[in-house]
């Protein structure tokens, strides 16, 4: 050893700072999502000079290869689908729905730390409120609708069947919740099943029209009942903002008042639009059994959910369910409403799961009980774990991971295990190599890195051998896809207990003590930075 | 009583009021008081179903009063049990088809021992692998559930890979017969082996926990875990022997369920620990006696269910967890759970 423990330790702390800094960037470029409307501007240049001071301390390579992986990854979402055949099928119906499925289940369990085991009933209900509203089920509904206008219906249905479920059970406790989940999830599941004369039972509901613009039915009476509601929606939100207006001093009575008018006025026109809009609609594409347009409409919706539970994060009702999780009994003698504030993160979890199911029904346009097993539940709970609790970015990674190799483990065949091996090998000697000559820190220390090195190396040499059991896996795949996922799911789990992604907050938890020293030693030397007291929700 | 996990003596009194009235419940719904036959029978069945249940769902709740985890992986140490018995079974005794007397006894035995030792070791070894790291790196608890949930996967699809997900036949050791009849309720032999079987071993377990050292060292984690390490009990040892009893008893439920059935798969463990879940919590999970009576009270409802429910047998899952829900709306932390339990 020629490094002193001194130098060691400055050496690590810098790089903490780096990553922090870095990380303290890109959440203010993210910040437009967590701050208000009106400061918008603001909070833009706050973000871009929150990610220069973060980038400021790195080498120029790695800065620009810092600021290129986000961008790549932005410009790669739109295109991904035409990657190949593969790329289209898993984007949409794994890691899409999987995505805002986790988004939801954060909320519940991220957010307001109830373990819900039984998530995925919620799903079910969505599909099947979806199935019945389209007119697809043995029983016929008062009105067919639309595909697309089922959302609401659907949101509706799921939302109230989280209070009802919510309601009388949200006075247990931790596991205790768990199981009445799991016991709801059964009785949804095994009703679905034996309803026969309402579900067609086992056979599943099958012939669900497909999402198409123009409407299915092209009815103008279905673009009068859209804009009607839009006009409703607009009211609504307009009305709450007056009612807020009056405790902010006025702040949202302008913008509040004008919702108000134009949701009035939009609803109040909408027989006179219906027909204008029918025809202008006509253009538009025409689902079908594509999937890209789907890949596209989920994108849209999980980016309208991340803006939602970004903000309700940070919102007042957000600060409850941190309070929650962190200790109920303190959050309720601080005044906070526990119960209605539980209620309300069923509802919206529930109904996140909700809107996934409408569009699992409508773009798979065949559903049965077979969908929506239990291990389907422990999957979404396993992937928000896995990405790390209370995290957006994490539930969206946990979800696309193990979306993606549960999918890839299907189609073994097309995993190209050589070349996957010789980067695997490529990568750890790489990283081995940068904490060899100490550009990158590790607390086993340098020795640690040449080791590394070895591992990497051999790696890439045995590959060819390497890939041999999984070849004789691809032989028959199926019984190991799942083999696979608990195997990752326990060395992950063990290696890295607080998920890929962790909010700052769970990490904080953690490595409450290690965070403390480091703050004590950091908190000498350099100006505290104001991003690191736990202000926001838990998100990022 | 027996204070595994937070609760007081004075329960007894709290169990006596409450066995008699789930009867009066369900012999008060409509359609089946008259099938005198029909109730005794589901009684019995109710028993033998509820014996199970309850030996398997000791294995949670002893893990959960010790560690505070829903052993999620419990139900393929179950698997594990009757996997082992049938391969013991088929390789050594099988081949002379259906013994009786002494013979029957031996070839039980010889199953049964093997059947607990592995799973035994199968759960040692869980908690060794995947929970320890975890719980000495002080992972939060849902990491810890995350990891049972992967272990239980691990385990169920490596015996799919191996064994494939075709049915496999328990060895004849033992064929069905009757042993009373009487008008009309059928009691089979290996009925009265289960239950005997299941009672011998609550009995044992509960002298064991209550009377004996290391018993006593399980409770005392149970209640509190670092003042036990204060007071010299080894944690990790009694955890690992909580992990051991759980699989033993899981084991042998694995080899009397594939007795009873007569054939075993690699996903047979996921219902019945379902189940065997569902009567830990409804007993008061980390309570034991709570685990026997929430198993017991389980299996007889759901058979009575399926006899006086029209259509019964499809919603006999139904009935069951409605029942749980129910009785957690009157008492949030089960029949015999403690009132304080406050875990996040």
């Amino acid at each position: 050893m020629t490094t002193t423990t001194a130098e060691t330790v400055s050496r690590r702390l810098r790089f903490r700072r780096r990553v922090r800094d870095l990380k303290a960037g890109l959440r203010g470029v993210l910040a437009p999502l967590s701050v208000g409307w009106g400061d918008t501007k603001r909070s833009f240049a706050d973000g871009g000079d929150r990610l220069r001071a973060g980038l400021r301390d790195w080498p120029p390579e790695v800065r620009l290869l810092l600021l290129a992986i986000p961008l790549v990854v932005l410009l790669a979402l739109p295109v991904l689908p035409f990657v190949s055949p593969f790329y289209k099928t898993v984007l949409i119906d794994r890691v899409a729905f999987y995505v805002l499925l986790a988004l939801g289940l954060n909320v519940v369990v991220g957010f307001a730390g109830l373990l819900d085991l039984g998530y995925v009933a919620f799903y079910a209900i969505g599909a099947y409120v979806a199935a019945y509203f389209t007119g697809s089920m043995p029983v016929a509904p008062p009105f067919v609708l639309d595909p697309f206008l089922t959302f609401p219906f659907a949101i509706l249905i799921t939302m109230l069947f989280g209070v009802l479920l919510g309601l009388p059970t949200l006075r247990l406790r931790g596991d205790y919740l768990a199981i009445v989940t799991l016991g709801f999830h059964e009785i949804v599941r095994i009703t679905l099943l034996n309803v026969e004369g309402i579900t067609n039972g086992a056979r599943g509901v099958n012939a669900i029209p497909q999402f198409e613009l123009p409407f299915a039915d092209p009815a103008v009476v279905n673009y009068v009942v859209a804009l009607a509601a839009v006009g409703v929606l607009l009211a609504g939100i307009g009305a709450y903002q007056l009612y807020r207006g009056r405790r902010d001093g006025g702040r949202s009575r302008g913008a509040g008042l004008l919702l108000v008018v134009g949701g009035v006025a939009l609803t109040g026109a909408s027989p006179a639009l219906g027909l204008p809009f029918a025809n202008l609609a006509e253009r538009f594409v025409d689902f079908g059994l594509d999937p890209v347009p789907y890949y596209y409409l989920s994108i849209a919706i999980c980016a309208l959910m991340v803006f939602i539970v970004r903000r309700l994060s940070d919102s007042r009702v957000g600060r409850a369910w941190v309070a929650i999780r962190e200790d109920e009994i303190a959050a309720e003698a601080m005044g906070i409403p526990t119960l209605k504030m539980k209620v309300w993160a069923f509802a919206i979890g529930a109904s996140t799961a909700g809107f996934a199911g409408v569009m699992l029904a409508v773009k798979t346009s065949f559903i049965s009980p077979q969908n929506f097993v239990l291990l389907q539940s422990i999957i979404v709970l396993a992937m928000v774990v896995f990405g790390g609790m209370g995290s957006i970015v994490g539930a969206i990674v946990g979800a696309t991971a193990i979306g993606f190799t549960t999918e890839a483990l299907r189609d073994f065949d097309a995993v190209p295990f050589l070349e996957v091996f010789i980067a695997l090998g490529v990568v750890v000697a790489v990283y081995g190599l940068l904490v060899a000559s100490r550009v990158v820190s590790n607390r086993a220390g340098p020795v640690y890195g040449w080791w590394l090195v070895a591992i990497g190396v051999l790696l890439a040499a045995l590959s060819p051998v390497l890939r041999l059991p999984f070849r004789a896996i691809a032989q028959n795949p199926d019984p190991w896809r799942l083999f696979l996922l608990g195997l990752i799911l326990v060395v992950v789990m063990i290696a890295r207990p607080e998920g890929l992604i962790p909010s700052r907050r769970r990490a904080a938890e953690l490595h409450g003590e290690t965070t403390a020293a480091e703050a004590k030693l950091t908190d000498a030397g350099e100006q505290p930075t104001t991003d690191e007291a736990p202000l926001a929700g838990g998100a990022q | 009583m027996l204070p595994l996990c937070r609760s007081g003596r004075g329960r007894y009194g709290a169990r006596r009021t409450r066995e008699p009235r789930v009867g009066r419940t369900d012999s008060a719904l409509p359609g089946c008081l008259g099938d005198e036959t029909g109730l005794v029978q589901s009684l019995v069945l109710g028993l033998q179903s509820g014996a199970l249940y309850a030996v398997i769902a000791i294995g949670y709740t002893l893990v959960y009063g010790v560690l505070g985890l829903l052993n999620f992986a419990h139900s393929e140490i179950f698997m594990t049990g009757a996997f082992t018995a049938t391969f013991v079974g088929a390789a050594f005794l099988a081949d002379g088809g259906p013994q009786t007397g002494g013979a029957l006894a031996v070839s039980l035995i010889a199953m049964l021992i093997p059947a607990m030792l592995l799973a035994g070791l199968m759960a040692v070894l869980m908690e060794r692998v995947a929970y320890r790291p975890l719980r000495v790196h002080g992972a939060p608890r849902l990491a810890a559930l995350i990891t049972a949930i992967g272990v239980s996967l691990l385990i169920s699809n490596a015996a799919l890979v191996r064994y494939g997900a075709e049915q496999i036949q328990f060895p004849n050791v033992m064929s069905t017969q009757t042993v009373f009849s009487i008008s009309g309720v059928v009691i089979t032999n290996k009925q009265i082996l289960t239950l005997v079987t299941a009672f011998a071993l609550l009995a044992l377990l509960d002298v064991f926990v209550s009377r004996t050292r290391i018993g006593k060292g399980i409770r005392a984690v149970a209640q509190d875990a670092e003042t036990a390490g204060l007071m010299g009990v080894n944690i990790d040892r009694t955890v690992a022997i909580t992990f051991l009893i759980g699989g033993l008893l899981g084991g042998a439920a694995g080899m009397l369920q594939g007795l009873v059935f007569n054939t075993i798969r690699f996903n047979m463990g996921f219902i019945p620990g379902l189940k065997a879940f569902t009567a830990a919590v409804l007993g008061g999970i980390g309570n034991i006696r709570g685990a026997m009576l929430g198993g017991i009270l389980l299996g007889l409802f759901e058979n009575f269910g399926a006899l006086c429910v029209p259509d019964g047998a499809r919603w006999r899952d139904v009935l069951a967890f409605g029942v749980l829900i129910a009785v957690l709306m009157t008492r949030p932390t089960g029949i015999l759970g403690a009132k304080t339990a406050e875990r996040a």
